[in-house]
């Protein structure tokens, strides 16, 4: 969940980069994604393995999406991890409060956001939360 | 009545006898309104709602009425010094008239009038009493503008702090799609880039990560003062303590000598205190010269104030720049080999400032300098600036 292409292009990268095949589905405002959820919870599709949400996004803000996936009856026990240009520490408290399973600060070096791919790796094999 | 229009008013007190219709009739006849009081209680009624003066016959005053009124007169704020004009019984001297003057001491701003009273004594002493009365009462208008004013410079101060803390966060996000992309280019395509090319993309990235820490640094200036607020006495060699730990890689890679002496403790916030003398010290380690830095901190009694110290034996600033230095990212040093954005010595001004010190620094060209900075005693329950 993302809505600033640059962003996305390098999530593609860290992906590719850390050799990890998925299939990913973009939503680049919070009202796609809730709704996205909500038509999940309706029983239409398979809940994604890991959503990568950042927290400012249009429309709709990354809070109340962590919020619905939590509440919601099928998709609450996937992995969420947030992906910020925010350091400030009450986000990464909210983050934990509302249930996300990792905290990630967007980097501003290269190299470091490739890295992500290989937390977002980590991630995957820990598995959905219990 | 409006309350300004009695603010100009005279309460006459003198149940007794004619005086009191006949003095309304005298002030009236010099354009004076007044208002015959009944009685004392309806005069201390008639005070708070705003009058000018009061002019009592001393037969009301007995040691009851004077606690009275005195308790009354008391409860105004303090801007207010009411005049009373007291009319006494002329003649000789007696137990009586002696036991009346005592008591009126208590009442504060006292004028006696002896009687038989001519009109023109009346009236100019009336006229004078409204006066004094009028001065006061500008006093209270321009400390109720003060108030205001200061409640609106600190709102404005609050959303200027909040507008700079948002506007150097969403900075940053456009500066690290430029910073994180022109790696991507150097990454990506390095072996179609000439030189020409590399060094374009090298100085954008450069100005990207300059920017960047600029507005980090505007982010730590406007946040600097931030907690002052909620300073209490604090010992400031505990604040050297943890600035010289967070400044210890430096030191060692320095080997600086530093030579401390011991601080009072003074009424400031810890954090604040701390982070002048990280970059007052980070300063002397950062602008020496090639023998080892030797930095020294000391402070000392000045008037009200404590006046603290730090020397060092760096290159020194030329006099000229002695005020500019402590500019918002004013800098005399360009290049790596003095990194930097200028925001330190800002910083330290800008929390000086507001616990109403003063930071100046003494140094000349090659022969070290002494940053100074002075912190006024602050009494209790006084707002900083």
């Amino acid at each position: 969940v993302e809505d600033n292409p640059g962003d996305v292009a390098l999530i593609r990268e860290a992906l590719a980069e850390n050799d990890i095949q998925a299939e990913m589905i973009l939503l680049d405002d919070g009202e796609k994604a809730y709704r996205y959820f909500q038509s999940l919870d309706q029983n239409q599709g398979v809940c994604p393995d890991l959503v990568l949400l950042d927290l400012n996004l249009p429309k709709m803000s990354g809070w109340e999406v962590l919020e619905f996936v939590r509440r919601s009856s099928k998709c609450r026990h996937i992995t969420v991890a947030v992906l910020s240009s925010s350091d400030a520490a009450v986000d990464r408290l909210q983050a934990e409060r509302l249930g996300a399973n990792r905290y990630i600060r967007k980097p501003s070096d290269l190299e470091d956001f490739i890295h992500i791919g290989a937390i977002i790796r980590a991630v995957l094999s820990e598995g959905p939360r219990t | 009545m409006t309350s300004s229009q009695s603010q100009d008013q005279v309460l006459i007190l003198a149940p007794f006898g004619r005086d009191a219709a006949l003095i309304h009739t005298i002030l009236k006849g010099a354009d004076i309104r007044s208002e015959i009081c009944p009685s004392m209680a309806a005069l201390e009624t008639a005070i708070p709602e705003g009058s000018g003066t009061a002019l009592i016959a001393d037969e009301v005053l007995r040691p009851e009425t004077v606690e009275s009124l005195t308790g009354n007169l008391r409860r105004q704020p303090p801007w207010s010094d009411f005049p009373l004009l007291i009319m006494t019984s002329g003649g000789d001297e007696t137990a009586g008239s002696r036991r009346r003057l005592r008591l009126t001491e208590p009442l504060g701003n006292v004028t006696l009038l002896e009687r038989p009273l001519r009109k023109a004594t009346l009236i100019s002493s009336v006229q004078a009493a409204l006066r004094a009365r009028r001065r006061q009462y500008e006093i209270r208008d321009y400390m109720a503008q003060r108030e205001r004013d200061e409640k609106d410079l600190r709102r404005a101060n609050a959303e200027l702090e909040q507008f700079a803390y948002s506007a150097s966060h969403d900075l940053q996000e456009p500066l690290r799609m430029v910073a994180i992309y022109s790696q991507m280019l150097r990454k990506k395509y390095s072996n179609c880039l000439d030189a020409k090319a590399e060094e374009y993309i090298r100085y954008l990235s450069e100005g990207a990560t300059h920017m960047q820490q600029l507005v980090r640094d505007l982010l730590l200036y406007t946040q600097s003062t931030m907690q002052d607020e909620e300073g209490g006495t604090i010992d400031a060699n505990g604040a050297l303590d943890r600035a010289l730990a967070n400044l210890r890689v430096p030191l060692k890679q320095t080997q600086a000598v530093i030579t401390r002496y011991t601080l009072p403790e003074i009424q400031m916030h810890e954090a604040s205190l701390q982070q002048i003398f990280q970059n007052l010290i980070g300063n002397a380690l950062k602008y020496r010269q090639t023998d080892v830095p030797r930095i020294e901190i000391r402070a000392q009694r000045s008037g009200s104030s404590w006046v603290f110290s730090v020397s060092d034996n760096g290159i020194g600033i030329d006099k000229q720049y002695a005020e500019y230095v402590f500019g918002l990212f004013k800098r005399l040093h360009a290049g790596p080999e003095y990194a930097g954005t200028g925001i330190g010595l800002a910083i330290c001004k800008k929390i000086v400032d507001r616990y109403g010190g003063r930071i100046w620094v003494e140094s000349e060209l090659g022969k070290g300098s002494t940053f100074l900075f002075s912190i006024p005693d602050r009494p209790a329950g006084t707002t900083l600036q």
